[in-house]
């Protein structure tokens, strides 16, 4: 079987004589410059550096825009919580609930509450208020579904206010703490050992 | 292959499309700059050869290549294909008076080993057409090569 002379990978062929030699000559012999070689060599490095450079930089201002995205996105979400659990603690508060459990202890009232998850007592924030607030009673209720507490104080000054207690969740811990006005109320809410405290009184 | 080897294979292939060494130098540059800045790290002969090629078709399309001379059909076909030796300069001044697509053709057989399928697939024409080519070059080259010497001889 015979062999078709160009397929194949030595260069030259058999019947080529002597005209692929000296061409195959001709051209090794042809070379660049070496200054021109480097050149171009540490050129080609040059833009190989500051391609890599560039991307670097592309993929940091991607994590930085994705980072500022997922912020505005955290912001936005604990703002919208925030509005949620102060538009339901409003809510509770204007429809003046008669309180379960008619007390003035604490201790009695976690006694009576005894479906709660958490504990029940006086939150620090009420016991050094100047406003000397009174337990009246309480009721369980909810808080963005999430079972709670709801109890009625009143102060040196005889004006009821309600104060909700519950326990922190994920989506709850992540509400920040806040003093804010509401359809003629003034709502306050905190933390306070891991527990959530919103705090409703008609704005005087 | 090293860079620098591949460089050289660029320019030697630059100078087998231009037979111009001051031509075959900046398109060599060009080819390689553009090599980098599209394919990156990926550094492939046939990648190079395309590249250069691209860029000679373009600048001849844009008039700036050098002027392609063919050499004038000849009479005579030579009774077979052995050549006299030539001195550098003067395969040099033959191999500038083929057409571009024949010295090309020659080039990636006789120098860079392609088959005929390789350069029709790398220059897009057809693996007869490469084969002709191939032939037209090296008849061209034997031809001129053999005139050449005669009018040396007579000179003495």
């Amino acid at each position: 079987m015979s062999t078709r002379p160009f397929d194949r990978k030595q260069p030259g062929g058999p019947h080529s004589g002597g005209v692929d030699k000296q061409v195959r000559s001709f051209y090794r012999r042809a070379t660049l410059p070496p200054e021109r070689a480097q050149a171009l060599l540490d050129a080609a490095h040059r833009h190989r550096v500051v391609r890599r450079r560039r991307r670097l930089l592309a993929a940091a201002a991607v994590l930085v825009v994705a980072a500022g995205i997922a912020l505005v996105r955290t912001v936005l979400d604990a703002r919208a919580l925030g509005d949620r659990v102060a538009a339901e603690v409003v809510l509770g508060h204007t429809k003046d609930l008669d309180v379960e459990i008619a007390t003035s202890s604490y201790a009695d009232l976690a006694e009576a509450l005894d479906k709660l998850t958490f504990p029940l007592h006086e939150p620090a924030r009420l016991r050094t208020s100047a406003s000397n607030y009174e337990l009246v009673g309480g009721r369980y209720c909810s808080i963005q579904a999430q079972l709670a507490a709801l109890l009625k104080v009143q102060d040196a000054r005889g004006r009821t206010a309600t104060l909700y207690v519950t326990g922190l969740s994920a989506e709850l811990d992540s509400l920040p703490g806040t003093t804010r006005s509401l359809e003629g109320v003034e709502i306050d809410v905190w933390n306070e050992h891991d527990l959530l405290y919103a705090l409703v009184r008609d704005a005087s | 292959m090293t860079d620098l080897e591949l460089l050289q294979a660029g320019y030697r292939y630059a100078l087998s499309l231009t037979a111009d060494v001051a031509e075959a130098e900046d398109l060599a540059q060009q080819g390689w700059l553009r090599l980098h800045r599209r394919y990156g790290g990926r550094k492939k002969t046939s990648l190079l050869f395309t590249t250069v090629r691209r860029l000679f078709i373009d600048r001849f399309r844009r008039g700036r290549r050098v002027e392609l001379v063919a050499l004038e059909d000849l009479e005579t076909e030579p009774e077979d294909l052995a050549m006299p030796s030539l001195e550098h300069v003067d395969l040099e001044r033959l191999l500038a008076g083929l057409r571009a697509k024949e010295r090309e053709a020659l080039f990636l057989h006789a120098v860079e080993g392609y088959t005929a399928a390789e350069i029709a697939e790398l220059t897009d024409r057809s693996r007869g057409t490469v084969l002709s080519l191939i032939h037209r070059a090296r008849r061209k080259l034997v031809a001129e090569a053999r005139q050449l010497g005669e009018r040396q001889e007579a000179g003495r």
